[in-house]
């Protein structure tokens, strides 16, 4: 039942999505951009959590977007 | 002995020293300013004929605009540069393009300008946009911001500002301005012709009070930022040189992952100010998300240029201007793009298409009329060939410059922007060819990259040679830009008759009536926002017989009749002369009645039967 609410198209729409998503991936850029800048070495591993993160973020957000355009456009 | 600011100025042109002439471009431009006042003080603008502005200044104003273009050349070309001078001579000649309209007609031009300041009074009087009103309203950060300073100053509306609005945005476009060109590549020399050229040939009115000149300020901030903190580091082509052609190898690394993460770039600047600008910046991108609905897409891709250049190194700041750009467009914005959303993405790949309504929908109306828009073209055209022979002369450390002229053109495959995506993204390339002009007087020849032409040095007479050439193009872009700037003022400026009429029938309307015009060529729509219904006939031909009729369909309460309405339908929409006589004399006969009347306009009250309320 909680599934199917999550994937309806009504949900993905609204904006609390695209809203988290963005939130989502200002905060690891944020933390991207502080370590890279600060030269604060990260290992491999928690560099690629952190690239591997904002990518899914980003696939996320765009899919949020596009859900909201095909939705509500009309 | 070398003085280090000539360094990038060819040897055999370097000036010699010389005190003589040490205060004569100062002097120049007291002169030319004096001569400018005098320009504007004796310009008539009721005088002004179909070929704008450019017709009603004396002689003068042309003298004025010489002394000023020669001044800039003496000091361009001094033995010692001096910022100081040339800042002040370069506002002199901002003055002579984009401040004498202000001076010279009697009220703010163009009717955008008016309908925002309506939108800022929307904002200062309810404390929010007005939703599903107008597609601006939905990017009202720049109305918000312009409300605050509307308070502030204690004014009860933004009428104020508008007049001198372009002379004093374009005057705050040199900061960012001479950062570019310090930073951008280009020798020291050649920077500050850039920015000559760029204030000579920006004919494009998008300076005028709108949220587009505020955003094109932001671009310019966010680029020079940019370019002033990273700079690129050295060219790694060398190694697989041998295997690979130059240019392939070249390609290849622009597109590898290392300069995707922007690690073929180094800064000097300390990893807390580095961090500190990030955030600035993405400050200023949020700022430019919320208030314009194309410059986010172009901060994007210039963004994206400086990336595939060597000029940016943390690409995060590439993706948070994605993110912010799209996130207001889908959650912002969409009261905009609910319901039709073609409107948006109707355009994609359609770059033909595209160009064609840029460009040819441009080229009707009158001889008048077309010799304007063929001498705006032909401006751009001869502005980028130059930079094309700069891009070709010059030594670069890196293709920034080129990359940045060539990104805001991508735009054009998205989007036609209303007819006006081709004169945006020129505009927002305009510094970077400017840039690139100027290289073709004064290319920097030590960067590490090879010119892709060989140089031709100058002689001996080389420094009157290159300071007369400059002056001569600096002197005709300027002219021209003169010219064709103001081409449309015959329609797009008002005079005082035609403010007062609109104001009096904003007195008199009463909510839910109609106010018709031919065309929205009024200082019209500064109150009563939301209130009012205005009904144009623009794009209805009136022809062969001017037709009252389409006004009472509509239930016309008021209708305005005016100088600028007039010189339109003879200019673009091929009207004959005295037409609107001829409607004024049809409207009187269909029972529409003088309500008042001024020189230059005329307010029409309709028969009680004519008049509806919605």
């Amino acid at each position: 039942m909680s599934y199917a609410v999550i994937v309806a198209s009504g949900a993905l729409a609204g904006p609390p999505a695209v809203l988290v998503s963005t939130v989502a991936i200002l905060v690891l850029l944020a933390a991207r951009a502080w370590s890279g800048t600060m030269g604060l070495t990260l290992t491999r591993r928690v560099s690629l959590y952190v690239d591997g993160a904002i990518g899914v973020f980003f696939v996320l957000f765009l899919v949020f977007v596009i859900v909201r355009f095909k939705s509500l456009a009309g | 002995m070398l003085d280090s600011a000539l360094r990038g100025v060819p040897a055999t042109i370097r000036p010699r020293r010389s005190r003589s002439i040490d205060r004569l471009p100062l002097l120049l431009g007291l002169v030319s300013f004096i001569l400018w006042m005098v320009a504007v003080q004796n310009a008539n603008a009721l005088l002004m004929n179909p070929y704008g502005l450019a017709s009603v200044l004396g002689w003068p104003f042309f003298l004025g605009l010489a002394l000023i273009v020669v001044a800039l050349a003496i000091e361009l070309l001094h033995v010692r540069l001096r910022p100081t001078s040339l800042i002040v001579l370069i506002a002199i000649f901002a003055f002579f393009i984009y401040g004498t309209a202000s001076a010279v007609e009697p009220v703010a031009g163009l009717e955008s300008s008016y309908i925002h300041a309506g939108f800022i009074q929307y904002i200062l009087q309810h404390g929010h946009a007005l939703s599903d009103y107008d597609a601006r309203f939905s990017w009202p950060g720049a109305f918000s911001l312009g409300s605050v300073f509307v308070a502030f100053t204690g004014l009860h509306n933004a009428i104020a500002f508008l007049r001198w609005f372009p002379v004093v945005i374009e005057l705050l476009y040199m900061a960012p301005l001479i950062v570019i060109s310090r930073f951008s590549g280009v020798g020291r020399r050649a920077g500050w012709l850039g920015i000559i050229i760029y204030y000579a040939s920006n004919w494009i009115y998008q300076d005028y009070f709108s949220p587009q000149a505020l955003n094109f300020l932001f671009y310019l901030v966010i680029v020079a930022t940019v370019l002033a903190c990273w700079q690129p580091a050295r060219d790694e082509a060398t190694a697989v040189q041998k295997f690979f052609g130059r240019t392939v190898t070249k390609v290849r690394l622009m597109f590898a992952r290392f300069r995707g993460l922007g690690r073929d770039t180094y800064s000097n600047w300390s990893a807390f100010r580095v961090l500190l600008i990030m955030i600035l910046l993405s400050l200023v991108m949020l700022a430019s998300a919320m208030s314009h609905q194309l410059t986010p897409f172009v901060i994007m891709l210039g963004l994206a240029a400086c990336i595939l250049t060597r000029r940016l190194g943390r690409p995060e700041l590439l993706v948070v201007a994605f993110i912010f750009s799209v996130a207001w467009l889908s959650l912002g914005a969409s009261g905009y793009w609910i319901g039709h959303l073609s409107v948006i993405f109707g355009g994609l790949g359609q770059v033909s298409g595209t160009l064609g309504q840029n460009v040819a929908t441009r080229i009707v109306g009158s001889f008048s009329h077309r010799l304007i828009v063929d001498g705006r073209i032909l401006c751009i055209l001869a502005l980028y060939s130059l930079g094309v022979v700069g891009a070709l002369r010059r030594r670069p450390d890196s293709r920034a410059l080129e990359a940045l002229v060539v990104a805001p053109m991508l735009l054009l495959a998205a989007q036609s922007y209303g007819g006006e995506g081709l004169l945006r993204a020129v505009l927002f390339g305009l510094p970077f060819v400017s840039l690139l002009a100027a290289s073709a007087f004064l290319p920097n020849l030590t960067g590490p990259m090879k010119a892709i032409v060989p140089q031709m040095p100058f002689r001996r007479s080389g420094r009157l040679v290159l300071g007369s050439l400059i002056a001569g193009v600096v002197f005709i872009a300027s002219l021209g830009t003169v010219i064709v700037r103001g081409g449309n003022d015959a329609y797009e400026s008002y005079t005082n008759g035609e403010f007062a009429a609109v104001n009096y029938t904003y007195n008199h309307i009463t909510p839910g009536e109609t106010l018709g015009l031919i065309v929205p060529n009024l200082p019209i729509g500064y109150r009563d926002v939301g209130v009012i219904n205005i009904y144009s006939a623009d794009g209805i031909n009136l022809l062969p017989r001017v037709r009252a009729i389409t006004f009472e369909r509509n239930h016309a309460a008021w209708i305005i009749l005016s100088q600028s309405q007039e010189s339109w339908g003879v200019n673009v929409a091929g009207y004959p002369v005295a037409w609107e006589s001829n409607l004024e004399g049809s409207l009187l006969s269909d029972g529409y009645t003088i309500a008042k009347a001024w020189p230059t306009a005329t307010v029409l009250r309709a028969p009680a039967s004519f008049i509806k309320k919605n």
